[in-house]
């Protein structure tokens, strides 16, 4: 028994939540608590063997693409013929994401307990969703990961569409059309990519060790760039974020901002960086330009939304510019920090998107201006709120201000200026995340709120992890940094090489 | 081979023609009668099972392709392969037939009904295995005469009428054409085998424009039953006014049998590894490729502002020629292999889509998109109807982890593999699959995200219902598996590649 979870931990954190969903699709429609519960208990079970994984990872071993710097591999041939394979395995770059998935998880299926309207299909749905999710993270065959990155999509697609909000179908389809288009193209650089290896592969690291027999270099990497670029998402692709966000209900919003859009970054870290090690290093100058646009760009267009879902939604298209800002610099402290920053803006974002739905639920509305001294009615929630806006907007103590830091430190080393205009980015949001702040909770008091009821236990179980999180990797961001550190110290190394 | 010897690979063929002579003479003698339970229809469904049984059990050694009765046709792997798709989408169709009210209630015609599915499968088995010019053509003939037919055969309204007028004229002038260019290819190479014809293409250097003219025209009746651009314009019509299990019908079976033979004329009359081949092919290559870009995406954008299921589907369908082209235009053997894959996963999601279509009509009395709306909210059966089609629609556009997904693959690898020369026709191929999207989802936003709920509940108390039900359930869940796993049916598309000597 605990050999057999021993050795097939991944294959289970990745389809313990279908079996889960599965299970909630044999219920019977009326019983929904149990179905809750089911949900609950079957994406905590990948947080606890999460935590057995995380326990298992060897840091200093994990190196990058080479067979011996991956861990927990499984691996068996699926199409024989076609040389497919269920290749699964983590090292420093995927296991934070898994960490980051298995984690959020649950705390949606709690901040869902609301949802009345067909809570049977809304958690199956969530629960296969999951599995694309993890299954994206851990897959190592091009194929494998192509088809957990669309599976994602279609329980997306209905989770936005039926339980969204007024505009929910237009967001819906319009996230499902942008997506896809970036995952046909990156489609096309799979089968090329099998075709040109000999034998045929679909597997990612003799992909990345065999790069050389890829031709159309440039071509290739702009088709995978613009389906990742699609999904953190880089402006000018950035348009369907918003319109998802604010249509998207509470968990789901906190599934998109939180782990979704890592999922990007991610796949050009993996994919991008690996493969095709040249063309990422000679266009640097263009991934830190584009990030450093996303930065300043979001973070202005945050502070002038009135809703404050919209606000959240572009802040975390400013903070996916550091990402990759961060990845750009090609330096070890800019790359750690990228990657530490996707898991703490993960946790932080997913923070604010719970805290929105918070508020959303009481008062039914998400209008920065129609609220004001809420800190003296419900002084609980304006205290996570609080600790959370501060994460977002970098004070020192917080997680953000490390990851930040890391990214601009190493940037700067990389490119002077840009990171200069990046970084009044910082003061930018700042800007945007005190107003909102003083806008909602200071003040005087507005009579319609003035019996606005504080947290409930629901609630606060879901946030006290994250501002747990917050807080210690603030103060002590080693646990999640060791991970990485050597696998993108030879990502890095491997991406230095090439030019 | 000669014709006694050959007999013997034609069993299913034969006891097709059997089946039909018998259920002839019987039908002579037995008066129809209104409360007695139509016996016909599981009667045809049984004779078409057991050819299926025999022709799988026929598969002994597709690996040598033989010559039968002198020449006229040939046993080989394309034809066994495509002949079993034949086979099973004509057992659908007179299931369908059961399942649709039009054409299950009040019929009394349906022992002619029976006879012509049977006659039309048979003239698809025979237009596939056919290894001559005189044989293709009355395979041909044969499939479309009953197809005119079938169209018109329930007098429904106006609409029906027109469909089979208009499919009759088009069906006329495109085989006209047809037949004119086969008889220019007689003329330029004295023969009507095909391997002769090839050997003379070969030897007398043949080209020119009378060449030309009669590949074109060939051609053009192989476009006209496959409904490519620009020969597709009768599809939508005769689609939408044909009783619905019979555009089910035609969007699969004719439609694979055609593809069928377009891939035996252009590798085994045109085909590759000759010399006269290397101009030649070099030409269709190009042509087909062009002929796919435009299909697909002339179905496509043509199916965007469609409001009735039927026409939506068979703009569909017009567009899934045009993927499937891309198989032919990889001019290689895992093209046919991919071709014969992409229709075995599109007989099982177009069909169950159209089974869905079938239902909600019978229960509705309505084609439109309207009549979908919130068709996931009745209850257990609407769900579970909804969830089907929403399964069939996204396989259709190709979103994996459904069979849809794996058959695009399978197109683009042939498409990939045949070089640069192509790259562009994968590239429009997936932007395709974008368009597509749009109008599929417009349908599953119908069922689930409108949750204004109108119309009765959905009843599944009868036979013909729990008899849809099922194989709809049957199909959705081969749609899923070979997503999943496609193995075995990648073996079986194997068996097509086995047809050149």
């Amino acid at each position: 028994m605990w050999e057999f979870i021993a050795d097939h931990i991944l294959t289970l954190i990745t389809f313990l939540p279908l079996l889960g969903g599965l299970i909630v699709l044999a219920l019977p429609r009326e019983r929904k608590g149990a179905v809750r519960w089911t949900a609950l208990v079957f994406t905590s079970l990948p947080l606890v063997l999460a935590a057995v994984l995380y326990g298992g990872f060897d840091h200093r071993a994990a190196g990058f693409s080479a067979g011996s710097g991956i861990q927990f591999v499984e691996r068996f041939p699926w199409i024989r013929d076609y040389n497919i394979q269920y290749f699964v395995g983590v090292d420093g770059l995927s296991m934070p994401m898994v960490l980051l998935c298995a984690l959020i998880c649950p705390l949606c299926v709690l901040a869902s307990w609301s949802i009345e309207k067909g809570v049977k299909g809304y958690h199956f749905l969530f629960l296969l969703l999951e599995t694309g999710m993890m299954g994206v993270f851990v897959a190592l065959d091009f194929f494998l990961f192509f088809i957990f990155w669309e599976v994602m999509l279609l329980p997306m697609y209905f989770l936005i569409g039926i339980w969204g909000g007024p505009r929910k179908e237009y967001a819906a389809i319009k996230f499902f059309l942008y997506t896809l288009v970036g995952s046909v193209l990156m489609l096309l650089v799979i089968i090329y990519g099998y075709l040109a290896t000999t034998p045929h592969t679909f597997d990612l690291t003799e992909l990345a060790r065999n790069n050389a027999v890829l031709g159309y270099r440039a071509v290739l990497w702009w088709a995978l760039f613009i389906g990742f670029a699609i999904k953190i998402p880089l402006f000018p692709f950035h348009t369907w974020l918003p319109d998802a966000h604010v249509e998207a209900p509470t968990a789901i919003s906190v599934v998109l901002a939180g782990i979704l859009l890592k999922m990007g970054t991610y796949g050009i870290l993996r994919i991008n960086y690996s493969m095709l090690p040249d063309v990422t290093r000679s266009l640097a100058l263009f991934l830190a330009a584009i990030g450093t646009v996303n930065i300043i760009y979001g973070a202005l267009c945050a502070m002038a939304q009135k809703d404050l879902k919209k606000l959240v939604a572009y802040s975390s298209i400013s903070h996916m510019g550091y990402v990759v800002l961060g990845m750009a610099s090609f330096t070890d402290e800019g790359l750690n920090g990228a990657v530490l920053q996707m898991f703490n803006h993960g946790v932080v974002t997913a923070m604010l998107f719970l805290l929105v739905g918070v508020i959303y639920d009481r008062a039914h509305h998400r209008e920065i201006d129609g609220f004001g001294g809420l800190a003296m009615v419900t002084p609980n929630y304006a205290f996570v709120t609080f600790l959370a806006f501060f994460a977002a907007l970098g004070l020192p103590g917080l997680n953000s201000f490390i990851s930040e830091a890391l990214v601009l430190l190493g940037a700067f080393k990389s490119f002077k200026i840009l990171t200069a205009v990046a970084a009044t980015g910082v003061i930018i949001t700042a800007g945007y995340c005190l107003w909102t702040l003083q806008r909602v909770f200071l003040g005087k008091v507005n009579e319609k709120y003035a019996l606005l009821p504080d947290l409930s236990a629901r609630e606060t179980a879901s946030l006290v992890p994250l501002a747990v999180l917050v807080v210690v990797l603030g103060f002590y961001p080693q646990p999640v940094l060791d991970l990485m550190r050597s696998t993108l110290g030879s990502l890095n190394a491997l991406v230095l090489a090439a030019l | 081979m000669n014709n006694l010897e050959s007999l013997r690979y034609v069993a299913p063929e034969a006891f097709l023609a059997l089946s039909v002579i018998l259920l002839l003479t019987v039908s002579l003698f037995l008066k129809p009668e209104r409360n007695v339970p139509n016996l016909y229809y599981p009667l045809g469904i049984a004779a078409l099972a057991a050819a299926l049984v025999l022709e799988l059990s026929s598969f002994a050694d597709p690996a040598v392709p033989k010559d039968l009765f002198l020449g006229m046709l040939r046993s080989d792997g394309l034809g066994h392969v495509f002949k079993v798709l034949c086979l099973v989408s004509g057992i659908l169709f007179l299931v369908f037939s059961l399942a649709a009210r039009e054409t299950a209630k009040r019929f009394h015609d349906a022992v002619e009904y029976v006879i012509l599915a049977l006659t039309l499968t048979l003239g698809m088995m025979l237009f596939v295995a056919s290894n001559n010019v005189l044989m293709l053509y009355l395979g041909m003939e044969l499939l479309s005469f009953t197809s005119y037919l079938l169209t018109g055969f329930v007098d429904r309204d106006e609409r029906t009428t027109e469909a089979a007028v208009k499919y009759l004229l088009f069906g006329a002038v495109a085989s006209g054409v047809m037949i004119y260019g086969l008889s220019l290819l007689y003329g330029l190479t004295g023969s009507l085998d095909f391997s002769a014809i090839m050997s003379s293409l070969v030897s007398n250097q043949v080209s020119g424009a009378m060449f030309v003219i009669a590949v074109s025209f060939i051609l053009t009746g192989l476009g006209f039953k496959i409904a490519a651009f620009p020969f597709h314009l009768w599809s939508p019509d005769v689609y939408e006014g044909a009783p619905t299990a019979f555009s089910a019908f035609l969007s699969v079976g004719p439609k694979a049998a055609g593809f069928a033979v377009l891939i035996r004329v252009l590798y085994q009359v045109f085909g590759p590894g000759t010399e006269a081949a290397a101009t030649a092919q070099a030409d269709w290559t190009f042509t087909i490729a062009a002929l796919s870009a435009l299909t697909m995406t002339v179905g496509n954008l043509a199916a965007l502002p469609q409001r009735n299921i039927k026409r939506m589907l068979a703009y569909s369908s017009i567009a899934h020629a045009g993927y499937a082209l891309m198989a032919v235009a990889s001019g290689s053997l895992f093209g046919v292999r991919a071709a014969f894959f992409y229709f075995a996963v599109y007989l099982l999601m177009n069909l169950a889509a159209f089974l869905v279509a079938i239902v909600v009509s019978n229960a509705y009395y309505t084609e439109r998109l309207e009549g979908y709306e919130g068709l996931g909210w009745k209850g257990a059966p609407g769900a579970f109807l909804a969830s089907a089609m929403t399964i069939a629609l996204f396989s259709l556009a190709g979103i994996p982890p459904f069979a849809g997904f794996i058959g695009k693959v399978y197109l683009l690898l042939a498409v990939i593999r045949k070089g640069p020369a192509l790259y562009w026709l994968a590239v429009v191929a997936v932007l395709n699959t974008v368009i597509s999207l749009y109008y599929y989802a417009r349908v599953v936003r119908m069922m689930f995200l409108s949750r204004r709920v109108k119309g009765a509940a959905l009843s599944v108390r009868t036979v013909e219902h729990s008899l849809s039900y099922a194989v709809l359930a049957v199909l959705t869940a081969l749609t899923i598996l070979l997503g999943i796993y496609w193995q075995p049916l990648d073996r079986l598309s194997g068996l097509a590649q086995a047809f050149l000597q």
